[in-house]
């Protein structure tokens, strides 16, 4: 992972790949920067010659050149844009690309502990001061060193000691760019933190809104908004003070030089020991000075931010998922081959061929599971999520987990398709520890639908076939019919292309958990997690979705938490938990007599049922 | 951090986002007026600013025809003593130039921030309900933040660079008007080779940023929902649709880098034929004798400085671009109807009885799915009032609806026999006291979330009613006490400090009728005591309507109304209700079975 040691070594790493490109720009700049130099050297010798010529038919041939240079000159220029703001948009899209590719393998609890808005940041702002960097950089050092080097030795040749005067108030300009360059990334900052500020007020306001509205908070926040308004605004006026203040002594100090040569200089001119062209073009170059100068202090920020967006980056990029395939992998390799590693793996045939290719899940017996002795507790947590949790799932069979809010029901279902890995204990599918089992094989089987599925922004049949696009339409139907999703679809403008908003916001809670349910289907699985799938849909909903998938998945194993007492009593084995303990166990009739949990809900469903129908009586 | 939440909000602004429109300019102008004096200001410094840097190449010419070529120098030292002069006064203008645009631009804006503030707190709550809090945050802060630079560095500035190329304009021609034609006859071109650029640079643009804005919509997409890329095996797939849009958005980029790239230099190329010339036709005047060499340099040094306002206007267009395009998204939301606005003479109801009253009220969030249908209720004043029923009856709708967060489609609310419509929401939300489930703390300390930041509530006020409540030694358990600051959303505090505070906030209020939603997630027992002492305290002698999950709440109510999907069905009190074998008699014994079941059946 040490490459060079230092947080560029990632970029020059990409940049080392575009060498030819680079060199063709850097070439192409120079190239540029010299041939800038002509036109008022031209122009010098053109004045000089003035009063020896006698016709301006004489003067023809300085046009010709100057306009033949600047053409030349014009080649180059567009030759380096090009290439060097090509080079840094290339570079930002394999580094974009890198960070997706690693972002996609980071299991649960690294989302746990970095939100979704800080990693977009890191995506999208950090990128464009890396993308800046690239772009800027190596173009300021180039054409600072080589505008300042060359202008300086032809201003030497036109005049020494003019030059050495003109130089006079650079002392004061490099102080000048310490003391503000320090000032102005002080101030910058404490504009950055109250507009942090700032944003955290409409944030908060926003998100306490009821609150707001319900106790007439309204004069409240705007006083708290005013406030941080004020504090912004006060700290931009700030900035902009001593920005000010810096480009108006800038300004001075290039003005004082100018001062310098027009009267030294024309002291000379007059006295005959500068020519009036080599004023002139001594006064040109002078002026083309004055911004590699004015950029020294661009270049400095624009490395400091470019270096700390990198480091954010990399922060991210050198932290590894602790579930990962047991097999030997590549992850030590160096980012470049890993990338074109993970790159080479993305061949169409692994994916575009269906997931559920050839097995027919109706015959297909679904695996066993076997929780020994599990224990989880969640990284930023003290306590036990899980506690010895010990269970044996045969084959084909139907497991309903049930328990309070906060029992660890949803952390068991998530345990199999190693979304966690247990802190204690081991999980076995198929009698094989699933750690050794590659991720994608132990994957590949599992249907999963979540209590709160995230469902993508595409359309309907996307979000079906999410798990097997490859899959056909009449697969895609059948899926949609199981789930009963097959009703709502007709009323979708759309139908199938209905597009379904940001995580499907387009479609009731409900119908979300179908779409989800509908997807699991579609992979055909053996193994079919439901975390409390159904409870946005009414019992009677539930109980025919419910009976659906137990017949149409005969052999598949089934794991299903749910509230509901009517679900659970169709599974084989009821597995109560309480504060990530299992207590009780066994087949649902039996439960419902033993006195405990399952029985009270049992209880209460039933009376409930028999509320129902007292009601349909009544409106009767 | 905050700017990339909404990437996909960007995306559908983006497309919706026209790029130029006059009346969109008009609109943000009229953010102007207030500030006119400053603005005038502003631009006269500018102007002046602008003609003090033409200064320069003027005094350069007075030095070569009168001092240089007449070899005078007192007269020499005269021009530089000028020229310093022109700088020092150059160092003033520029200063009040950054200083004064900046000034000006952070004060437009305050109006433009509060004022979209204003519509935000105005908004009803429907409106919160479908609009994500990242793109009201990005709306209020950060398109603001472009508009901004749409004055400072757009508006201005190009205003200033037309007062430097008219400067210059009227300089040539006053020093000879001939040669001053040779420069404005290359003027064709550059306007020719902007519009070309601008056509092209506009377009190539927005590709960019709807490319961008589709690709980080689709990131953090695959952020949020990884754990489903992951079990469903899409890792390659999301993979290759992600390169695919990257490429895109890389070729876009790369496009509108070729289109600058041909730009720059071609106005270079023009510069030059413009310098020829006047060094071919200058030169040969001067030779002629018909012009002096200084106007020549000085025409030669102007030309230089012609140039820069093109290149700079090419630089600023996307500055530009973005700003519209922003403008258009902050004053869409300005334009967006406040959803239930006070009337325009609010009733002003004398009494403080406490008198409500439900008129066949029928409300849906959505249009169709119903979730009151029909309910009538009267509760009189002092009244306690326990609303049971199962989650989705309806129960928390009224809430909304007495507090006019909602109107109902059918029927109507009367709070102290007034339509809730008539009333202003400000008058009728301070008589109306909600305690909600799960209460919001600000950022800032215990206390000031107790009184919320009501300045005519005393710290010992606060503290005697947490005393009378019996909720002040809770709050002195908490480290800080009540100078503790409880920001973060109060993640230290536990849930039934969370209620106790929620409960001392209503008292404080003291609102005419309260309305309680009663928390469902359990407590220890000695918190839960606390918790039933303070309510008892709380409702005394208050017009009280209680969603009620506790059986002791229930018990001691006055009456019981029990709800199910969206009806009322029984009303009486317990003893009344439990002597007809009905739904209450049914959940009460329930209720008794699993006091457990009832709450996590209400907390989802």
């Amino acid at each position: 992972m040490n490459r060079g040691g230092s947080e560029f070594g990632r970029i020059i790493d990409y940049l080392k790949s575009y060498r030819r490109l680079i060199l063709w720009g850097v070439v192409s700049l120079m190239v540029t920067d010299v041939l800038a130099l002509i036109p008022p050297w031209l122009v010098k010798e053109a004045i000089d010659a003035l009063p020896s010529l006698s016709s301006g038919r004489q003067l023809l041939p300085y046009l010709l050149s100057i306009v033949l240079v600047v053409s030349g000159q014009a080649l180059f220029r567009f030759g380096w844009r090009n290439s060097l703001f090509g080079v840094s948009r290339r570079v930002e899209y394999h580094l974009r690309n890198e960070l997706f590719l690693h972002l996609q393998g980071m299991d649960r609890s690294f989302f746990l502990r970095r939100p979704v808005g800080d990693l977009m940041s890191r995506c999208t702002n950090d990128l464009v001061a890396i993308q800046e960097l690239i772009a800027f950089f190596g173009l300021l050092v180039v054409d600072s060193s080589l505008t300042i080097g060359t202008c300086l030795i032809l201003m030497a040749l036109i005049d020494l000691p003019l030059t050495l005067a003109s130089l006079a108030p650079l002392p004061f300009l490099s102080l000048c760019f310490l003391h503000f360059g320090r000032e102005v990334r002080r101030k910058s900052l404490e504009v950055q933190t109250e507009l942090a500020r700032l944003t955290d007020v409409v944030q908060e306001t926003v998100s306490g809104i009821r609150l707001v509205h319900s106790y007439a908070m309204e004069g409240v926040r705007r006083g708290v908004y005013g406030q941080a308004v004020k504090g912004y605004v006060g700290k931009n006026i700030d900035l902009a003070k001593t920005r000010g203040l810096f480009w108006a002594l800038l300004g001075l100090l290039t003005g004082t030089a100018a001062v310098i040569v027009l009267w030294m200089g024309g002291g000379r001119v007059l006295e005959g020991r500068l020519s009036l062209g080599g004023f002139v073009a001594f006064n040109t170059y002078l002026a083309m000075l004055s911004w590699p100068m004015m950029s020294l202090g661009f270049m400095v920020n624009l490395l400091q931010r470019g270096r700390a967006s990198l480091e954010r980056i990399e922060e991210i990029l050198s932290e590894t998922p602790s579930i990962v395939d047991a097999a030997p992998s590549s992850m030590n390799a160096p980012p470049s081959t890993r990338y074109s590693h993970t790159v080479a793996t993305t061949s169409p045939t692994s994916s575009t061929s269906p997931r559920a290719g050839g097995r027919d899940p109706a015959r297909d017996l679904g695996p066993s599971v076997h929780f020994d002795s599990v224990s989880f507790r969640y990284p930023a947590s003290d306590r036990w999520a899980l506690a010895e949790v010990t269970l044996k799932v045969h084959p084909g069979a139907r497991v309903g987990i049930t328990g309070p809010v906060g029992s660890g029901k949803s952390t068991l279902l998530e345990m199999i398709p190693r979304i966690h890995d247990p802190t204690r204990g081991s999980i076995a599918v198929d009698g094989r520890d699933i750690r050794e089992l590659p991720l994608k094989e132990l994957r590949r089987h599992i249907g999963w639908v979540a209590q709160e599925p995230f469902l993508f922004s595409d359309s309907i049949s996307d979000n079906v076939r999410f798990g097997a696009p490859g899959e056909a339409e009449d697969a895609m139907i059948r899926a949609v019919r199981m789930a009963r999703l097959d009703k709502d679809l007709d009323a979708f403008p759309d139908r199938w292309q209905t597009l379904i908003g940001e995580r499907g916001v387009m479609l009731s809670g409900g119908q979300r958990q179908r779409v989800a349910l509908a997807r699991a289907l579609m992979v055909a699985p053996r193994l079919l997690l439901l975390d409390d799938a159904f409870a946005h849909l009414d019992a009677e909903t539930e109980a025919e979705v419910m009976a659906n998938i137990l017949s149409a998945l005969p052999r598949a194993t089934i794991l299903f938490t749910s509230h509901r007492a009517s679900s659970l009593n169709k599974a084989d084995t009821v597995v109560v938990l309480a504060e990530g303990w299992v207590i009780e166990k066994g087949q649902p009739e039996m439960l419902a007599k033993a006195g405990g949990y399952f029985q009270r809900i049992s209880e209460q469903e039933e009376l409930m049922a028999e509320l129902a129908r007292l009601e349909k009586r009544g409106a009767r | 951090m905050r700017q990339a939440s909404d990437a996909s909000g960007i995306l559908e602004d983006e497309i919706r986002g026209r790029t130029y429109d006059i009346r969109l300019m008009t609109r943000l102008m009229g953010y102007l007026r207030p500030h006119v004096g400053l603005v005038l200001l502003c631009l006269a410094v500018l102007m002046v600013d602008s003609l003090l840097d033409l200064a320069g190449p003027y005094l350069t010419k007075v030095a070569i025809d009168d001092c240089i070529l007449r070899k005078d120098h007192s007269g020499l030292l005269q021009i530089a003593f000028l020229y310093m002069l022109a700088s020092i006064l150059g160092f003033a203008s520029q200063y009040l130039r950054v200083y004064l645009l900046q000034l000006t631009g952070q004060r437009v804006m305050i109006r433009l921030r509060m004022e979209v503030f204003d519509h935000i707190l105005r908004m009803s709550q429907s409106f919160f309900d479908r609009t994500p809090v990242g793109r009201l945050v990005t709306r209020a802060v950060q398109d603001i933040e472009v508009i901004n630079e749409l004055f400072t560095q757009g508006v201005i500035v190009i205003f200033g660079d037309l007062v430097t190329l008219s400067g210059i304009t009227v300089v040539l021609f006053w020093m000879d008007w001939r040669l001053a034609l040779v420069v404005l006859s290359v003027t064709p071109l550059v306007a020719v080779a902007m519009a070309l650029y601008r056509v092209r640079a506009r377009d190539a643009y927005r590709r960019v940023r709807l490319h961008l804005a589709r690709l980080n919509a689709y990131l953090q997409e695959n952020l949020s929902g990884a754990t489903t890329v992951q079990i469903f095996c899409r890792e390659e797939e999301n993979f290759r649709r992600f390169d695919t849009m990257n490429r895109e958005t890389r070729d876009q980029y790369l496009r509108s880098i070729r289109y600058s790239s041909l730009f720059f230099p071609c106005v270079e190329v023009i510069a030059a034929i413009c310098l020829g010339l006047i060094i071919w036709y200058g030169g040969g005047r001067v030779i002629q004798e018909e012009l002096l060499p200084g106007v020549l340099v000085a025409f030669i040094q102007y030309t230089k400085r012609f140039f820069q306002p093109v290149r700079d206007l090419a630089e600023k267009y996307n500055i530009l671009q973005g700003a519209m395009a922003a403008s258009e998204r902050v004053l869409g939301l300005l334009d967006t109807p406040e959803g239930l606005p006070d009337p325009p003479q609010p009733k002003r109801p004398g009494g403080r009885t406490g008198k409500v009253a439900f008129e066949d009220v029928w409300f849906a969030y959505n249009p169709g799915e119903w979730v009151l249908r029909g309910v009538n209720l009267e509760v009189t004043p002092g009244e306690t009032v326990a609303l049971v029923g199962a989650t989705g009856a309806g129960k928390s709708s009224l809430i909304g609806l007495m507090q006019r967060a909602y109107d109902p489609q059918r029927g109507r609310i009367k709070v102290e026999g007034t339509d809730v419509r008539l009333w202003s929401k400000e008058e009728l939300r301070r008589h109306v006291g909600v305690v909600p489930q799960d209460v919001f703390l600000f950022s800032g300390s215990l206390l000031e979330n107790l009184r919320l930041w009501d300045p005519r509530i005393s710290e010992d006020l606060v503290r005697e009613v947490a005393r009378s409540l019996g909720v002040e030694p809770l709050i002195l358990e908490i480290p800080g006490g009540y100078a503790a600051d409880v920001g973060e959303r109060g993640q230290n505090l536990s849930l039934g400090q969370r209620q106790l505070i929620a409960f001392a906030r209503a008292l404080l209020y003291d609102p005419a009728i309260l309305v309680l939603d009663e928390a469902t997630s359990s407590v220890d027992p000695a918190t839960e005591v606390l918790i039933r002492e303070a309510m008892r305290r709380l409702i005394k002698g208050r017009t009280s309507l209680i969603i009620a999950h506790r059986l002791s709440t229930i018990r001691d109510a006055d009456r019981i109304v029990v709800m199910q999907r969206g009806l009322i069905r029984e009303e009486g009190t317990h003893q009344e209700l439990m002597a007809i074998d009905g739904i209450y008699h049914r959940l009460y014994r329930m209720q008794q079975l699993v006091e457990v079941g009832g709450r996590h059946g209400a907390a989802q």
